[in-house]
């Protein structure tokens, strides 16, 4: 099954002012969680001395308060650095650290008005405030409340809580995908949010996996860099049988194999095609307007050669019944039926119930040749 | 009004009649082949309504002089298979080319599902055959439609036919030649053939021998060049032999030579149908053809015939055809034979032209 999915409405945008940090291999960070974990508790002093060469005191206060708000590392009651945790898995795993990129203001786009064909957006687009611009439009969240889960924002009660336990999110920043580090400036933080509006395309081939076409962002050009970010994104989401009630309804039955048997009516309408043996079916769920296109079966061998008579030649120069059989039969799979009781009576009896409508009368005079002259 | 107008008048009827007839008999029939020579009426097959369609023509190259001297159609309406190619295979007919193909039939239930229906018609798919308001004129033609068990051999004939070879595929834009020789040919009990065993040969032998008082011969083409022509040649000093014959230079002394042994010749202008009818007046028999009374037709090429007895409740129709004709048309007095002079140097060259054809028919 082939879908294509345009969601257009009204989407939440939040802001959360905060340090941001992002994650990188072979940072100075990394050098300091293998200090510590060396030394087993880390000063000032001993990052002057061993890495700055007792010269730079400032910037060795300043790179461990990073490794702190990056969670790296925490200040013991004696007042000396040691690892935390985080900090020591960080260094064990892939030897990379985080580092601190700026301080500001950061919206971040939330998916979780996508459901339900999927839950959220595989990465987080994050871009920074343009407080000139529509400042009118933002409005206060309170984030104890948040926090604490409000059911009209489910995606963003989930992000702050993320970012308050301090875990990193997968995002778009920068023309890239980062892991991202957020920690807010106030304690609780300072959330805003506000509505624009949202067009995203998605396909999906029906096994579960959808990408995202494209994404327009039409009354906030500052978001225009979200776009770029998620277009062609992988996302999980419904897979085909997820539609077959809304199907059902609609004349489509779904047959063993994945194919759709149309009723009487679809099959006259112009939206099954019988010589490519596909159907077109649009469809509204929640948002979401969505274009189906699927295979067609049939429920039976006389139905799938009628079918092929009909509609399902090909011109392929003058025929033979060989040649007319192994066209039959590739058509009689593509219908789901097993082509292996079909035999040139039962072929010739379709082509006496049926006239072929596809072709010209040059083409099907050349392809029925060997009905007659075999 | 003049003997010509009134013969012009006649044949323009009959080709509107036998167009409505054909039209009406095998429009809306699933599938449906017709034989001829030639192919100038695209705009007839077109209006044809049949799911298929099948023409079988001549592959000879319609284009060359002699060839086309012989048709009653003006050469440069004839479609040649470049022009097929473009048109009428495009999208309107499989369109088959055999060597020295004449037979003229139109065939309706090719399958062994449907009931067959069938006609001899002598004419070619032209203007000048079906077409009433053909500039040119209209040629004169029989059509006879044929029996349940006729059909039937027709269209064993026609299968048979679709494997012969050689023969050329006019495809959209291309062509493609089918190499191989005759298949065993059927047992046919009705229709008489040339090839490949020139039973209609026999037959009108036959017929010529078994005749008692007449013997009436229409043609478009007569040549002295053959066996038939010797016997109804013989047969002329003994029996009332009558020949209608379309009036062309090219017959001209194969016409002699018999008038002189005693027929009595009508020159009919654009005379078309080829008929063998013995005894009209009683016990009438006879044969239809799509053969012109020279060796090309009965020696050679792929002709179709059929003998009607004497209940056969068609040969009224054929006495009618050429006894309508008959009237009409004054026999001629004896010919004088061609001089034997110099002046005939200057015909020549025209003869020269003309000898191509005398080959071919």
């Amino acid at each position: 099954m082939e879908i294509q999915a345009t969601w257009s409405g009204q989407m939440w945008v939040v802001a959360i002012a905060g340090n941001l940090s992002l994650y990188r291999s072979n940072s100075y960070s990394l050098a300091l969680l293998a200090l510590a974990d060396s030394l087993g508790t880390l000063t000032v002093e001993d990052v002057d001395q061993v890495l700055l060469a007792g010269q730079r005191r400032q910037i060795a206060r300043r790179m461990l308060e990073q490794v702190v708000r990056d969670r790296g590392l925490e200040l013991d009651e004696t007042g000396r650095y040691v690892l935390t945790t985080w900090g020591r898995a960080s260094l064990k795993d892939d030897k990379a650290a985080w580092i601190e990129h700026s301080e500001g203001a950061w919206m971040l786009l939330l998916g979780d008005q996508f459901e339900p064909l999927f839950a959220k957006l595989p990465l987080v687009p994050v871009a920074p405030v343009d407080e000139k611009s529509d400042a009118d439009e933002w409005q206060g969240l309170a984030a104890s409340t948040i926090a604490a889960g409000d059911v009209r924002y489910p995606g963003l009660t989930k992000l702050m809580q993320e970012l308050t336990a301090g875990n990193s999110i997968d995002g778009w920043f920068g023309q890239r995908r980062e892991k991202l580090l957020i920690n807010p400036l106030s304690n609780p933080a300072k959330v805003r949010a506000r509505q624009t509006k949202v067009e995203l395309v998605a396909h999906s081939d029906g096994a579960g996996g959808w990408s995202i076409a494209k994404v327009d962002f039409p009354q906030m050009r500052s978001l225009g860099k979200m776009a770029t970010g998620l277009k062609g994104q992988s996302i999980n989401g419904v897979k085909a049988e997820y539609f077959d009630g809304r199907l059902a309804k609609a004349g489509y039955r779904r047959m063993d194999g994945g194919l759709y048997q149309p009723n009487d009516a679809n099959l006259e309408s112009s939206q099954v095609d019988l010589s490519t043996m596909c159907f077109r079916h649009r469809l509204t769920v929640g948002n979401w307007d969505v274009k189906l296109t699927s295979a067609v079966g049939a429920s039976h061998l006389e139905q799938a050669l009628d079918w092929f008579v009909q509609h399902g030649l090909n011109d392929a120069g003058i025929g033979t019944m060989e040649g007319l059989m192994k066209q039959a039969s590739v058509y009689l799979r593509k219908a789901g039926i097993d082509p292996v009781t079909l035999d040139q009576a039962t072929l010739r009896a379709a082509f006496q119930r049926q006239r072929p409508l596809g072709l010209n009368r040059a083409a099907r005079s050349r392809t029925m040749y060997p009905l007659y002259f075999n | 009004m003049s003997e010509r107008l009134e013969l012009s008048q006649l044949a323009k009827a009959e080709a509107r009649r036998h167009r409505e007839s054909l039209l009406q008999l095998f429009s809306g029939q699933p599938s449906c082949a017709i034989g001829a020579f030639c192919l100038a009426d695209e705009v007839l097959v077109r209006s044809l309504e049949t799911d298929v369609l099948y023409v079988n023509l001549a592959s000879n190259n319609h284009q060359e002089k002699g060839r086309l001297a012989s048709s009653p159609d003006p050469r440069h309406q004839l479609k040649g298979k470049a022009q097929l190619k473009d048109g009428l295979a495009c999208d309107v007919a499989m369109v088959r080319a055999f060597p020295n193909h004449h037979a003229k039939y139109w065939l309706a239930g090719l399958s062994e599902l449907e009931a067959p229906k069938g006609v001899l018609f002598s004419g070619d798919l032209t203007p000048s055959a079906l077409d009433p308001e053909a500039p040119a004129g209209n040629s004169h033609e029989l059509m006879l439609v044929l029996t349940d068990s006729e059909a039937v051999e027709l269209r064993a004939f026609v299968r048979w036919l679709m494997t012969c070879r050689p023969a050329t595929e006019v495809l959209p834009k291309r062509e493609l030649l089918l190499p191989g020789s005759l298949p065993k040919l059927p047992n046919f009990k009705i229709l008489l053939l040339t090839q490949p065993n020139k039973s209609l040969k026999r037959e009108v032998l036959a017929l010529i021998a078994e005749a008692r008082n007449s013997i009436d011969v229409t043609s478009w083409a007569i040549a002295a060049d053959n066996e038939v022509f010797a016997q109804l040649k013989a047969a002329a000093r003994e029996k009332k032999v009558r020949l209608m014959i379309h009036d062309e230079s090219g017959n001209r002394r194969a016409v002699e030579e018999l008038s002189e042994a005693g027929a009595e010749v009508r020159t009919c202008p654009r005379m078309h149908a080829k008929v063998w009818l013995a005894d009209r007046d009683d016990c009438p028999r006879a044969i239809v053809s799509s053969s012109n009374l020279m060796a090309d037709g009965l020696e050679v090429g792929y002709e179709l015939g059929l003998r009607l007895g004497p209940m056969d409740p068609r040969i009224a129709e054929l006495k009618a055809f050429i006894q309508s004709r008959e009237n009409l048309i004054r026999p001629l007095g004896a010919l004088n034979p061609v001089p034997r002079s110099v002046q005939n140097v200057r015909h020549l060259p025209r003869l020269v032209h003309v000898a191509p054809r005398l080959r071919l028919f």
